[in-house]
Order: C-alpha cells, then sequence, then structure tokens
C-alpha cells in the first residue's frame, strides 16, 4: 500500500515508539524479582501474634513446589524500625528440627509484605517450618483464623500468620508458571497455551496500531 | 442455471459499505486486548464480581431478583467453586492469599462438582448487587446459558466474553461520536475510540462480570446520540434512539439518572436549531419519543415495588437531613486542599481527587488491590494536565450554536454523572459509611476523554497529527501492557 506523507509520518513514529515501548517491556522483564514458590493463602486481614527477640512464632509444616530464597511475612512493627529474623527449618525432624536457612531484613512501620532473604537457597519439595522473631522492636505479624489445613502456628491453635515463601526470577523467565497456574479454574478449553497465543496477538496489536494510524492519517488526506 | 456472470442486480447496489481500514484494525486490537483481560483476571477478582455473577446466576435459574432474605446470597454451586478459588477469602489480599492455582485442587472441585440445577438456583439472597436494576444482568445471563451444564467457573468465563463484545461496541460508539464531533476525519476517531476502549481500566471493567461494562458503552452510545439530535436538528429517529439508549441505561444502573438533564438539552438545542416554524409541530413526536424512555422505567418501578424491592438504590443516611453546607464543604474537600475553618471531611488519606478519580482511573485492578507502578501514575497525572489545559485552552475558543451545544451536552453529561456521585458519596456517609467513589464510577464518560484527547491531536500542526496518534495508540498499547503484567504478577507469580 502507498501511503501519503502524513500517514508515513504516523505510521514511521507509531513503529519507532512501538519498538521503543516492546524494548523497555523486554529489559524490565528480564530482571529479577520474587516469584512465589508457595503461598499459605491465609489473607493478611488482622493482627495475629506479636514476634519479639525471645519470642520467635513458628509456622509449619508447609511444603513449596519451587526453590525458596525469600521467605514473605505480612506485618508491621509495633514503632519504629524492627528487625526480623526469619529461620527456616525441616520440619521432617520435629519441632526443632535441623536449621535449612536463615535470614534478616529491616522492616519499616508500614503494614506491608516484608520480603526476608535467605542465606541459602532450600531445595523444592522439602517440609519446612518458618519461625520468625524481631529484634530492635516488636514485630506485629498479620493473618486470619486458620484456614490452612495441618498447618499450625505456635502459641495460637485458631489463627494463622499469611506466609510466602518466594525465589527470584525474571518476569519473562516465569512466565510459563504463571501461564500454567492462570489454565488453572478455567473453563475447560482454556489452557497454558491459551495464553501463549494471546501474548503473541497482543504483540500483534503493536502491528496493527500501526496500521489503524497509518489507515486513518491516510483516510484524512483524501 | 444462472450465469456466474450475470448477476440479478448490479455489484454495487448489493454491496454494504465498507467499514473503515482504520477502525477494522482498532476493532482487532480492542477484540485481543478484550480477551487477554477476560480471560487473565481470576474468577470473581473484580470489584463485588461475586455478588453480580450471584445476581445473574439467581436470574437465569429462577427467573428471580436477589434480595431474598430466606435465601444465601451465593448458591451452592457458586459457594463450592468460590470456596476452591478462595476468591472471596482472597480478595483485597492477592498477596498472601493469591487465587488457588493447584491443579490437585481444581480436580478435586471437579470430582465433587454435581451440575445439580438445584444447587444453581439456591441462591438470590441479600447482596451489595440486589438493589441493581435487572437490565445488564438478563443480557449477561445469555453468557451464563451457553454453559450452562457447565462448572461455575465456565460460565462466568463466557460472561466476561460477552462484555468483550461490550467493549468493541463501546469502541464503535466511540468512533460514532468522533465522527458526529469532529466530522468525518479518521483520525480523531481513531484515537477518540481507542482512548474510550483501551484505557486500562475500561478494558477491565468491561470485560468482568459488572452493569458497569453495560453502561460504558450505553452512555457512549447515548452521548454519539444526543450529539446526533443536536447536528440533525432533533430528528425523531434520532431522539427515539437517544430515548431508548438513556431507559437502557437508568435499567442497566441507577447513577444513569444523570444522563436525564443532558438528554433534555440535547432535545431542546436541537429543536432550536430547527426553523421557528418547524419547532410547534415537532413537540408531539417529540413526546412520543419520550414513552420509550419513561415507559421502561417506569414499568421497573412499579415491577420493583411490587416485589418489595427498592428499584433506585437506598442510600442509608441514619436519619441525618442533607446539609447544603456541610455538602459543599465536602465537595470542596474532594477537589481542593481543605481551608482552615472548614471542618475536616476527609475520606481518603491523600486528596480524593486524586486518590479516587486520577489514581484509582488510570489503575486500580482486582478488588481495587493491584496497582500500577508509582511512575505510572506520575505520567498518568502529568499527561491529564496536559490534556486538562490543551482543552480548555481550545475550548474556550469554540464558536457556532452547534459547537457549544454538543460542549454543553457533554458538559452537561458529565456534570451531572459527577453530581448525583457526589450527593451519593456524601449521603453514604451521613449513614457512617465509608468511602463510596471509586474511579470507575467515572468510566461512563471515558468517550468525552477520548474526545479531548482527539480534540489536542487535531488541534496540533498538520504534519504533526498523525505521529501524535500514533504516539496516543502505542501510548495505550503500553499501558495495556503495564497493567496486563501487574495482573500477572500480583495473582500468578
Amino acid at each position: 500500500v502507498r501511503l501519503r506523507g502524513p500517514a508515513r509520518r504516523g505510521a514511521l513514529t507509531a513503529a519507532v515508539a512501538a519498538i521503543v515501548v516492546v524494548v523497555v517491556l523486554v529489559i524490565s522483564g528480564l530482571r529479577s524479582g520474587p516469584v512465589r514458590s508457595f503461598a499459605l493463602r491465609v489473607p493478611s486481614a488482622s493482627p495475629v501474634a506479636t514476634v519479639r527477640a525471645k519470642r520467635p512464632v513458628c509456622e509449619g509444616p508447609v511444603t513449596a513446589s519451587g526453590q525458596t530464597s525469600l521467605v514473605g511475612v505480612f506485618g508491621a512493627p509495633k514503632r519504629g524500625l524492627s528487625r526480623l529474623h526469619v529461620t527456616v527449618r525441616d520440619a521432617g525432624t520435629g519441632d526443632h528440627g535441623r536449621v535449612l536457612a536463615t535470614g534478616a531484613a529491616v522492616t519499616a512501620e508500614v503494614m506491608t509484605e516484608d520480603l526476608v532473604a535467605l542465606d541459602r537457597t532450600v531445595p523444592a519439595g522439602h517440609s519446612l517450618r518458618v519461625c520468625v522473631r524481631a529484634t530492635t522492636n516488636p514485630f506485629v505479624l498479620e493473618g486470619a483464623p486458620a484456614s490452612a489445613v495441618g498447618v499450625r502456628m505456635t502459641g495460637h491453635r485458631r489463627a494463622q500468620f499469611s506466609l510466602v515463601l518466594d525465589h527470584r526470577a525474571s518476569f519473562i523467565g516465569s512466565l510459563s508458571t504463571a501461564f500454567s497456574r492462570a489454565a488453572v479454574f478455567r473453563p475447560a478449553w482454556v489452557g497454558s497455551w491459551t495464553f501463549w497465543v494471546l501474548t503473541a496477538a497482543f504483540a500483534a496489536t503493536f502491528g496493527l496500531a500501526i496500521v489503524a494510524v497509518a489507515q486513518a492519517a491516510d483516510a484524512d488526506e483524501e | 442455471m444462472q450465469d456466474a456472470g450475470h448477476s440479478v442486480s448490479p455489484p454495487s447496489a448489493r454491496r454494504l459499505p465498507r467499514p473503515p481500514r482504520a477502525l477494522v484494525a482498532l476493532l482487532g486490537i480492542v477484540l485481543c486486548v478484550g480477551l487477554c483481560w477476560a480471560l487473565t483476571v481470576p474468577p470473581w477478582q473484580a470489584p463485588d464480581e461475586i455478588a453480580h455473577y450471584g445476581y445473574v446466576e439467581s436470574l437465569a435459574t429462577g427467573f428471580r431478583l436477589p434480595g431474598h432474605a430466606d435465601r444465601s446470597g451465593e448458591s451452592t454451586d457458586q459457594a463450592r467453586a468460590d470456596l476452591a478459588t478462595g476468591a472471596q477469602r482472597g480478595a483485597f489480599f492477592p498477596a498472601s492469599s493469591p487465587p488457588s492455582w493447584s491443579r490437585a485442587e481444581f480436580r478435586s472441585y471437579l470430582r465433587a462438582n454435581t451440575r445439580s440445577e438445584a444447587h444453581r438456583s439456591d441462591g438470590g439472597g441479600p447482596s451489595t448487587a440486589a438493589g441493581n436494576p435487572p437490565l445488564y444482568y438478563l443480557i449477561a445471563g445469555a453468557g451464563y446459558l451457553i454453559d450452562g451444564g457447565g462448572t461455575a467457573f465456565g460460565r462466568l468465563y463466557a460472561i466476561r466474553l460477552e462484555g468483550v463484545v461490550l467493549l468493541l461496541l463501546t469502541a464503535l460508539g466511540a468512533w460514532l461520536l468522533a465522527g458526529e464531533t469532529f466530522g468525518r476525519r479518521r483520525l480523531p476517531q481513531l484515537v477518540t475510540a481507542a482512548t474510550a476502549a483501551l484505557l486500562p481500566m475500561s478494558s477491565f471493567i468491561s470485560t468482568d462480570v459488572n452493569p458497569d461494562a453495560l453502561m460504558i458503552t450505553e452512555w457512549t452510545f447515548g452521548l454519539w446520540l444526543g450529539s446526533r439530535v443536536i447536528n440533525r436538528a432533533a430528528r425523531t429517529a434520532d431522539v427515539a434512539a437517544l430515548c431508548a439508549i438513556t431507559a437502557a441505561a437508568i435499567l442497566t444502573k441507577s447513577s444513569s439518572y444523570a444522563f436525564v438533564p443532558g438528554l433534555l438539552l440535547a432535545v431542546i438545542l436541537g429543536l432550536v436549531r430547527r426553523p421557528a416554524g418547524q419547532r410547534l409541530p415537532r413537540i408531539p413526536a417529540l413526546t412520543g419519543c419520550g414513552a420509550l424512555l419513561a415507559g421502561p422505567v417506569i414499568a421497573w418501578l412499579a415491577v420493583s415495588r411490587s416485589i418489595g424491592g427498592t428499584a433506585i438504590s437506598q442510600v442509608y443516611t441514619a436519619g441525618r437531613p442533607f446539609n447544603t453546607r456541610q455538602f459543599l464543604s465536602y465537595l470542596w474537600q474532594f477537589y481542593l486542599p481543605r481551608l482552615p475553618f472548614m471542618i475536616r471531611f476527609r475520606l481518603t488519606p491523600q486528596l480524593p481527587l486524586n486518590q479516587i478519580w486520577i489514581d484509582q482511573g488510570a489503575g486500580s485492578f482486582g478488588w481495587l488491590d493491584v496497582s500500577l507502578p508509582t511512575w505510572a501514575y506520575n505520567v498518568a497525572k502529568v499527561a491529564l494536565g496536559v490534556l486538562t489545559v490543551s482543552s480548555v485552552w481550545f475550548l474556550a475558543r469554540l464558536r457556532g450554536l452547534r459547537r457549544l451545544g454538543l460542549l454543553g451536552f457533554y458538559l452537561l453529561s458529565l456534570f451531572a454523572l459527577l453530581a448525583v456521585l457526589h450527593v451519593t458519596e456524601y449521603r453514604q456517609t451521613l449513614g457512617g459509611g465509608s468511602t463510596f467513589l471509586q474511579g470507575r464510577y467515572l468510566l461512563p464518560t471515558v468517550s468525552l476523554l477520548g474526545l479531548a484527547v482527539a480534540l489536542l491531536v487535531s488541534r496540533l500542526p498538520r504534519p504533526t497529527r498523525a505521529p501524535a496518534g500514533g504516539l496516543v495508540m502505542v501510548g495505550l498499547l503500553g499501558a495495556q501492557a503495564i497493567s496486563l503484567v501487574a495482573i500477572v504478577q500480583a495473582y500468578y507469580l
């Protein structure tokens, strides 16, 4: 199709902008970020426990489907800053099981997810117990009435604290995981493939946008 | 046998007008984006989607309006599906309690799924959606019944796919609206339609189970028809269509009563544009058109009252009277910083204009719990600022009855909607309720935002218009990409 000057300019600008947007998206998609290997699925709805230096709270057993290098807990210090210490133990060896990894992080006085990086990566499939204690200031853990079957929080029979186990991976590298998760609880005809097709179709919309602008500008010149 | 080379009538006489290629390309984009939203958002992870689905199910299985005190809000079938995926439990908490992605749990749900009609028809109890009129839910029932014998998830996603059709119609309506406003200029039409349909919140809400999806489409077509009424001097067919679409909007959501003042203004302006001698004879025909508006609305009010419904959503005010001075103070503090002598009337930590209209309008997904990166909101604010200043600049220079009439109609429609929403929120706070307004409530007027973008593009120097249109299109797709990434990260990673 031969395009007139304005239409060509429009198409060219849209094409350059599309390339820039796609390149930026790909670069940011290659950056590493937390990906959940396990979520206890206890909403961080209300305070369930206060942890102190000598009063840790543990929860388990839980089993992550992927490796774990970060532990996510939800809550906030009672005041100021607080230093969270997380210990991941092998739950298969009793309450005081072998320590698999530890980590610590400083948290601010905002109710949010606090990710604590572990000193070692815990392989997938381990039965784990996660213990949290806080120094500097007490830390209020958020959670909800117990809903995860077979999981127990120490000191509280009827409540559980929200717990997430993560590993680091890039967004683009995790797409197959995301799509296989998104395909669950869907109509029978939806599978992981559906989301790959949609991703390809979405990428094609940038091409369609260039066509649309070129055609619109060309029609206006007639 | 007829020779293939000899047709009965000339081909040109039978050929339908070809749609503009730019529109076809845009609809292709909107279809793809709509499918992405409809299928990617997890089950019931949209505002009040649990209640809206329950309403659809109640109508589809027993032709019964919800709200019966002796029934459950969710049917047994929906409650099982909800429990299996953890939809209600995780609402507002996607970080700590994302919807289940366990295949074992899904298989367990499928084994237990009885496909029993009785388990689907035992809902219809009190819910947040019960006060809504039924039109959207009746239309959504078609999607529900497509997969009537399958799982709750099949039915939910069938309704969502119906929303993709609504999104396509919104794009078409906005295209037509821009055609009436700017004339048949394809670039402004493309920009208007793209903004209306590809703004991430518009795509998200249109493809969820939510009456707002239909309301956006109806208002877009209403604005187009109102423009036709003004431009074409109140032709009977246009006025009739405008009345019908307004009635449909009111039967979709009560806040659509706000469209009535705009309708009246459009008809008056249309009449004024006729020669003086033709005005009075037109009035009986136009009054007849009014029956298309009043008839369905009155019928609904009567039916609703006869079965004990409220017809118009009731707002609990705890018996406190409407205080005009307090309302004006509330309104001031919504849009502007509080003055020293004013009593604090703040419903959000930040300025509500910023937090509700701008941030939530730019992107607040799920149960308002999935946000965009902070920089994206800053970009949205800058873009909106540029758009507002340029629109005021260009609109202040508008001349001519037709153009000013169109502007008046658009502004009246927008401000009437704002007035209804603010009065509702103020009255709700009188009753001790929390924030009522959400950014999505302005989406029925999203095509006016599209017109503002198109106005800016069309007033640029001629050589830069097409490049500017290209930047708008790619910018919208970039916003879509960022929003869909936010959804995937929040729920699946």
